[in-house]
């Protein structure tokens, strides 16, 4: 059974849509990201999940259970769904452990409990401190450990990260991951950082103007995207003109090579290969076919754009060992040919 | 999630609310009734009167004098504390505040009592800038202290003289500052009623109140209450814009250059502590001293403790309910105003502020006629007080619970209703219960306020009730100024907590901004 099924799902604020015609289903302990630029509705479709707001059109399905429908609306504190907004927003006036048992202080093992969960998130000698005087990680994991306490069927995580610095972001990423994964919890994560994403989740929705524009698996949507705007909301791409020759062969400036795509392809149609920067090489030994334009330095690799003799421009990714500068001549061929997208 | 919500206010919440701002609205409401029952011929017959606009002479002419004399004082004060080397200079920046402890009729009944027989026009308008003039000098102060200088050097670079210089920039930059501070010295002076009935000028609050008395004509006493409340609403429109300018003006600028406080010359010192000294003893000494001397004096007969106890028990009590009834009416508005942003909601919450354009003179006169037409029972009850002081006080407590609870992300309620709260208990969990003490405070605020309050009580309180208020007032009249004295000390020692409260946030502020410089 599904954990929750999103059918034909519109809403928004007084009367007017701001996401509409959602779809789409999530299978149990699995973590979706919803990534989206701000105002792409990431956060309204967040607030109807829990029941903030009432949506105009479609149904919300939770293990089975209709909570929102044509005739139906089940409120917030009914749903059993967990929520981690933004920047934690612990309770000021209590302390850890308040904070941890605010759910279930007519649990009667509420101790047991807010203990169980100190030792999930690793912060047993916190217990008595206020939010306050804890770190924003601390804050953020705290946070995930009172929504956890009443066993939800569903966590919604509003872009938990946002308000970290980018050297724990890594970290707190790992460690909500396996909190997740150790409480098998279901779990929506809303955020604009397409790295966290695809790093983090089971499942990516992408949303754009309202719209769920796509929905799979981080290694599906960034390998094989659907469209220009889904490849590159996951990164850097290159369009290259490319026409069919036969089944699954494509031919382009760099020869022809065939596509990573499972649909059927007729001869002769026109469109472009979508190729990922990490997927164009330079080969020292070829004759060169290339010239350097630019070379933009990274750290870890450099991001480098060269004209191919034909005239067009491509960006390769390529360690950053080798220093190249504008105007060297060089050979670059594609080791892994992208998808193909009819123009 | 976004922090304030553009949407709808649910239904319970908003009613509620609307109810507790009509609540508050019943005097205002209900004088513009009586006015209207007194009917067109009497109304303008009144109008008409010569005594009418004798009335209005007198209460602008003494609104004009004062807010004059406190500009006057003002200014120079305010640029002597911020621009230099003053001795004691911290020590004159905390008293700033103090006379504003004073209530108008304490000052008064001190003066009498140093000197009999002092009554009138100019004795009034000593007495009213004494005790109110720190209105203008507090925001001078904040805006002088935050006067972008830059401009003024710029001016400087480009030729023009140190005055010249200071009259272009920093001069017109404080402008709003100080039209917001006249103007509420403007409508203190309007709304006063113990210092000119003590002094015996007949300003509107005065002429409203013997009218009432002389129960013969009292649509005359509607009419000019009707009166009385229209220029406060026009005060107190201007002072919200002069006040908007004010924030205009910081609001938009970068980095400022913080001004080097000036060395002074010795007989320039000499003069300027002279200056600071003078002020202080008109505004403090003098009132303080008086009191003391008449307490050293004694009374004819020895201090009656009962009855002196009495009326601090009654005083404390009256003004705690009137608290809690004003903390009550606020905590609806407050929480519709902070988390919805709405026209409707606006509506409601610039109803509720009714209050500051009702004197308790006003107040007191219109829930009077409320009481003995419609409810009877309700006449001179402890009930009809507490309710007039929440009336008059309700800004107090709104503004401070709004605040505090503007300052708490709604987001935490969100949180509450997640985890199974229904939506009032989510509230009352988490935005209810961390805002509890700006609440408390607030309320806190109103009962130390209405326990300063003259008019409404005189008029509203039960037979044979008193506070320390009446006790002073009705002493004063009788002339028994010894017999006064421990209530008019216990009086300031109570209206201190709130001004030391403020100064004392002024005071870290001015920590602030020195860490800065």
């Amino acid at each position: 059974m599904s954990a929750i099924t999103v059918q034909d799902l519109s809403a928004g604020y007084g009367g007017e849509a701001v996401i509409s015609d959602i779809s789409f289903e999530l299978a149990e302990q699995q973590l979706l990201a919803i990534l989206g630029p701000s105002g792409s509705g990431k956060s309204t479709l967040l607030k109807a999940i829990a029941g903030f707001i009432t949506p105009m059109k479609g149904s919300i399905t939770l293990e089975g259970v209709l909570v929102s429908g044509v005739t139906t609306f089940v409120p917030p504190e009914k749903r059993n769904i967990g929520l981690v907004p933004q920047e934690g927003c612990l309770f000021p006036h209590l302390d850890v452990s308040g904070n941890i048992g605010f759910g279930i202080k007519r649990n009667p093992n509420l101790r047991q409990r807010v203990e169980e969960l100190l030792e999930i998130i690793g912060m047993k000698e916190f217990e008595h401190t206020r939010p306050q005087e804890l770190s924003g990680g601390q804050q953020q994991r705290v946070a995930l450990a009172r929504a956890l306490a009443p066993q939800p069927k569903l966590i919604l995580l509003d872009e938990p990260f946002t308000a970290l610095d980018t050297s724990l972001r890594a970290q707190m990423r790992d460690d909500i991951r396996s909190i997740l994964t150790l409480t098998s919890t279901t779990a929506i994560m809303v955020t604009h950082d397409q790295e966290e994403a695809l790093a983090t989740a089971d499942q990516l929705a992408i949303m754009q103007g309202g719209k769920l524009i796509a929905f799979g698996t981080p290694h599906s949507l960034y390998n094989t995207p659907k469209s220009i705007a889904v490849a590159q909301l996951l990164g850097e791409i290159n369009v290259i003109p490319a026409v069919v020759e036969a089944d699954r062969n494509v031919r382009t400036d760099f020869g022809v090579s065939t596509t990573q795509d499972s649909r059927e392809l007729n001869a002769g149609e026109l469109g472009a290969l979508i190729v990922r920067p990490e997927a164009i090489v330079i080969d020292e030994h070829s004759t060169p076919n290339a010239t350097i334009v630019d070379s933009l330095f990274h750290g870890h690799d450099s991001l480098i754009s060269v004209r191919m003799d034909s005239g067009l421009v491509v960006k390769l990714r390529e360690p950053t060992q080798i220093n190249r500068a504008p105007g060297d001549r060089c050979s670059v061929s594609v080791t892994r040919p992208g998808t193909f997208l009819r123009s | 999630m976004h922090n304030k919500d553009n949407a709808k206010a649910p239904f319970l919440l908003f009613w509620g609310a609307a109810l507790c701002a009509c609540i508050a609205a019943i005097p205002l409401v209900y004088l513009a009734i009586r006015i209207g029952g007194a009917g067109v011929r009497e109304i303008v017959s009144i109008l008409t009167r010569l005594r009418t606009w004798e009335t209005v002479g007198i209460s602008v002419s003494l609104a004009i004098v004062v807010v004059t004399a406190s500009l006057l004082i003002s200014y120079p004060t305010a640029l002597l504390l911020t621009r230099t080397k003053l001795p004691l200079r911290r020590f004159w920046f905390t008293t700033a505040a103090l006379p504003l402890a004073i209530p108008s009729y304490v000052a008064a009944y001190a003066w009498i009592a140093l000197i009999p027989g002092m009554n009138g026009f100019w004795a009034a308008a000593l007495v009213l800038t004494a005790v109110s003039f720190p209105y203008v000098l507090l925001p001078l102060l904040v805006s002088l202290r935050s006067a972008d200088i830059g401009l003024e050097q710029v001016a400087r670079s480009l030729g023009g003289k140190p005055t010249a210089a200071f009259f272009a920039t920093t001069f017109r930059q404080s402008i709003p500052a100080a039209a917001a501070g006249s103007l509420l010295v403007a409508l203190y002076v309007l709304s006063d009623f113990g210092a000119v009935a003590l002094l015996r000028v007949d300003a509107f609050t005065r002429v409203i109140y013997t009218s009432y008395r002389a129960s013969f004509d009292r649509s005359n006493a509607a009419v000019l209450a009707g009166m009385l409340v229209i220029l406060a609403v026009i005060l107190i429109s201007l002072e919200r814009k002069a006040r908007g300018r004010t924030l205009r003006f910081r609001a938009d600028k970068g980095v400022a250059s913080i001004t080097v406080p000036k060395a002074l010359t010795p007989i320039s010192s000499a003069l300027s502590s002279l200056w600071f000294i003078a002020i202080a003893v008109i505004s403090l000494g003098i009132p303080i001293i008086s009191l003391l001397i008449r307490l050293a004096q004694g009374a004819r007969r020895p201090l009656d403790w009962a009855e002196l106890m009495s009326a601090v028990v009654n005083t404390a009590w009256i003004s705690a309910l009137g608290a809690v009834i004003a903390v009550l009416l606020a905590l609806p508005i407050a929480a519709l105003a902070s988390k919805f942003r709405r026209k409707s909601t606006s509506t409601v919450e610039s109803i509720s502020y009714s209050g500051l354009a009702l004197p308790g003179i006003v107040i007191g006169l219109s829930l009077v006629y409320l009481s003995l037409n419609t409810v009877p029972f309700l006449y001179q009850s402890f009930v009809l007080l507490a309710f007039a002081y929440a009336v008059l006080f309700l800004p107090k407590s709104l503004g401070a619970s709004r605040s505090s609870l503007e300052a708490i992300p709604p987001a935490l309620a969100q949180v509450a209703q997640t985890l199974g709260y229904s939506p009032l208990r989510a509230w009352l969990y988490t935005s209810g219960r961390i805002s509890l003490p700006g609440i408390a405070a607030g309320g806190l605020l109103v009962m130390l306020t209405a326990m300063k309050e003259l008019p409404a009580t005189l008029m509203l309180r039960p037979t044979g009730f008193d506070t320390l208020a009446t006790e002073l007032w009705s002493r004063t009249e009788l002339a028994a100024f010894g017999a006064a004295a421990p209530y008019a000390l216990a009086l300031i020692l109570l209206a201190a907590i709130p001004s030391f409260a403020l100064s004392r946030s002024f005071l870290t502020s001015e920590k602030e901004t020195m860490v800065v410089a």
